[in-house]
């Protein structure tokens, strides 16, 4: 069973968005702020992940960066969730290293097209 | 008198002299009885010597000037010397044909043996009377129009001193000719503006050059008023520098006004700019809230969906229709919501000129046929979409704006068009543009309406029953601006309506 990291601060997006994944027959890890992320990366080293951009105490940007300068995490396949339509955020999200930019708020078909795109199933 | 005669002879000399001269001669006696008249004098009156031979003097003057002029021979000379060259003083003569004529008299007279004579030289001066007059004429012509001139006029000597204003200048200070003469004219100049005024005046003195000021002058009744002054310097006819003639006109009124615009000017200014920075302030709140409202909606939206969508997949397995339906409907709100948002966050950006084309190579054909998958469930039932394409499929160009283009364009055609509807959608795309041509069976546009199409928010009076944010034909329009394109329709009341966008490409190799 593959695993998707779900790093998201709104605790009712955070369920919904793990529950239409286990409903997918992933395994999902879900973490409430960046810095809790990071951590459940270092320690699942799951398949992909799920990140929003705002939030407290590591914002999404940060996590992508450090993820990114790690050797076990280099190659987990990042995807940002924003509810943010700025080009430039997009921009700056994709610069960093990101694989794909989801907009919220997004249906079951859309985020399932991303996610099995970057799972060898 | 036979004596006197032989004298005369007796000098051939003075006889040549004396029938030859260009100048009339009497000879006279102490009582002024003509003795002799020399040949010029005989032409002048038109008398020979015989007829005049001891003749008084008296019969060569006009008759209704004898009594004024003179008693004796005597006075008519002696008054002659005493106004020389008194102009519009002429002496006048009279000839025997009853004519008269100004002249010139001057007078010798000697003793000859106890007995006294007189030599009168007389000038016709006839022509100098003549050009004297129209000289005089002239002058006071002139001088007339000057003092009525308009404006006022003033003449300096080279030493800087005044030497004549005419009646427009004495009309406005209110003052004697003799106070303003000289320096005089100085103390009508406004004291807070003399010394600017004389520096104006000396400096244009010393380099001899024209000036033009503006400066304060006392009108008569106290008030210190605006004048414009200018002033250039005069030679004579030799070249000689004569000092300066000038004008001065009162440009009062006209200053006042000037001053007066000028500070509305400045308030209107103010204001203006106050308003920019309200503009602006408001502007960026809009813009913050616009982000703000985009974002903080959308959270919510995303709870919204993705509940929605796990109670799908919990009914789904019960089977519920009626369930089923209303997930739909929450579904298509929620799309419609965010679709609003968007709009929203996009016509703002355009408001800014913060949108740019970004253009990409890609399959317009294939393009179409994805937007009308997308737009699949806003068809009513029994409506037909029929697209034809035809050209290019290839090509370069901002694929997210034509698809906003499109969609909306087709969308509108759907929703405004009753069940049982077509809506055509045809393509030609070569030579560098691409032509969509968008036509339905629809309500139409109430042709009243027609000029407001593309005015943000602007919803026609017949499409209030159906939802709509009157935003995306204004989107439309600018992205076709932007593109550099054309968009128009032609619309009918109950019959539908027709969108032709043209749109430059280029071709992708």
């Amino acid at each position: 069973m593959k695993t998707v990291l779900v790093i998201e601060d709104n605790p009712d997006i955070r369920e919904n968005t793990a529950e239409m994944l286990e409903l997918e027959n992933f395994n999902v890890v879900t973490a409430e702020d960046g810095l809790q992320g990071l951590e459940l990366a270092l320690a699942h080293l799951p398949d992909v992940i799920l990140c929003d951009i705002m939030m407290p105490k590591l914002n999404g940007y940060e996590v992508l960066k450090q993820l990114k300068e790690n050797e076990a995490t280099v190659n987990i396949p990042f995807i940002f969730a924003s509810a943010s339509v700025e080009k430039k955020e997009i921009k700056h999200a994709m610069q960093l290293g990101a694989d794909a930019y989801i907009r919220k708020p997004f249906d079951l078909t859309e985020l399932m097209e991303l996610v099995n795109k970057f799972i060898d199933r | 008198m036979g004596e006197k005669t032989i004298i005369i002879k007796g000098d051939a000399g003075f006889q040549m002299l004396f029938n030859c001269s260009t100048v009339g001669i009497l000879v006279i006696d102490a009582v002024g009885s003509i003795n002799l008249l020399n040949p010029c004098a005989e032409t002048l009156f038109g008398y020979n010597n015989v007829e005049l031979s001891g003749q008084p003097i008296e019969l060569l003057i006009p008759e209704n000037l004898r009594s004024n002029y003179f008693q004796s021979s005597e006075n008519y000379v002696g008054r002659h010397i005493d106004n020389p060259n008194s102009p519009g003083n002429e002496i006048y003569a009279r000839k025997k044909n009853g004519e008269y004529f100004p002249v010139d008299i001057s007078l010798s007279h000697y003793e000859m043996e106890g007995e006294w004579l007189a030599f009168v030289f007389v000038n016709d001066i006839t022509d100098q009377v003549k050009t004297r007059r129209f000289v005089t004429e002239r002058e006071v012509w002139l001088r007339n129009m000057v003092d009525n001139l308009p404006v006022m006029v003033w003449v300096t000597d080279p030493e800087r001193r005044c030497t004549y204003l005419n009646n427009t200048w004495l009309a406005f200070t209110g003052n004697k000719l003799d106070q303003e003469l000289g320096n005089g004219w100085t103390d009508s100049v406004c004291p807070d503006d003399l010394d600017y005024c004389l520096s104006v005046f000396n400096s244009a003195y010393e380099r001899m050059q024209s000036f033009t000021m503006e400066f304060r002058m006392r009108h008569h009744d106290g008030e210190y008023r605006w004048i414009k002054g200018t002033g250039r310097p005069t030679y004579s006819s030799d070249n000689v520098f004569t000092g300066y003639i000038g004008s001065c006109t009162d440009v009062h009124q006209h200053k006042s006004m000037t001053d007066v615009l000028e500070k509305l000017v400045t308030i209107r200014t103010n204001e203006l700019s106050v308003a920019l920075q309200n503009e602006k302030e408001m502007n960026d709140l809009k813009t913050r809230f616009v982000s703000m409202a985009s974002h903080e909606f959308r959270t919510p939206l995303s709870i919204v969906l993705s509940s929605t969508l796990l109670i799908e997949q919990y009914a789904g397995k019960w089977g519920d229709e009626k369930v089923a339906r209303h997930i739909s409907k929450i579904k298509s709100s929620v799309s419609n919501l965010t679709d609003v948002l968007s709009d929203f966050l996009s016509l703002d950006k355009l408001g800014q000129n913060k949108v740019e084309l970004e253009p990409a190579k890609f399959n317009l054909k294939e393009l179409m046929n994805q937007i009308i998958e997308d737009v699949q469930p806003l068809r009513k039932k029994g409506q037909q979409i029929i697209f034809d394409y035809d050209g290019a499929e290839s090509i370069f160009m901002d694929n997210k704006k034509l698809r906003y283009i499109i969609a909306n364009l087709i969308s509108n055609a759907l929703k405004y068009s009753e069940e049982n509807t077509q809506v055509i959608l045809h393509s030609i795309v070569r030579n560098g543009t691409c032509f969509f041509k968008i036509q339905d069976q629809g309500v139409g546009i109430p042709e009243e309406d027609h000029i407001y199409m593309f005015t943000e928010f602007f919803r026609a009076k017949n499409a209030s029953s159906f939802q709509g944010t009157g935003l995306g034909l204004t989107i439309v329009k600018r992205y076709v601006d932007l593109i550099g394109g054309s968009i128009s329709f032609t619309s009918k009341l109950g019959e539908g309506t027709c969108f032709n966008v043209q749109l430059p490409y280029q071709e992708a190799l």
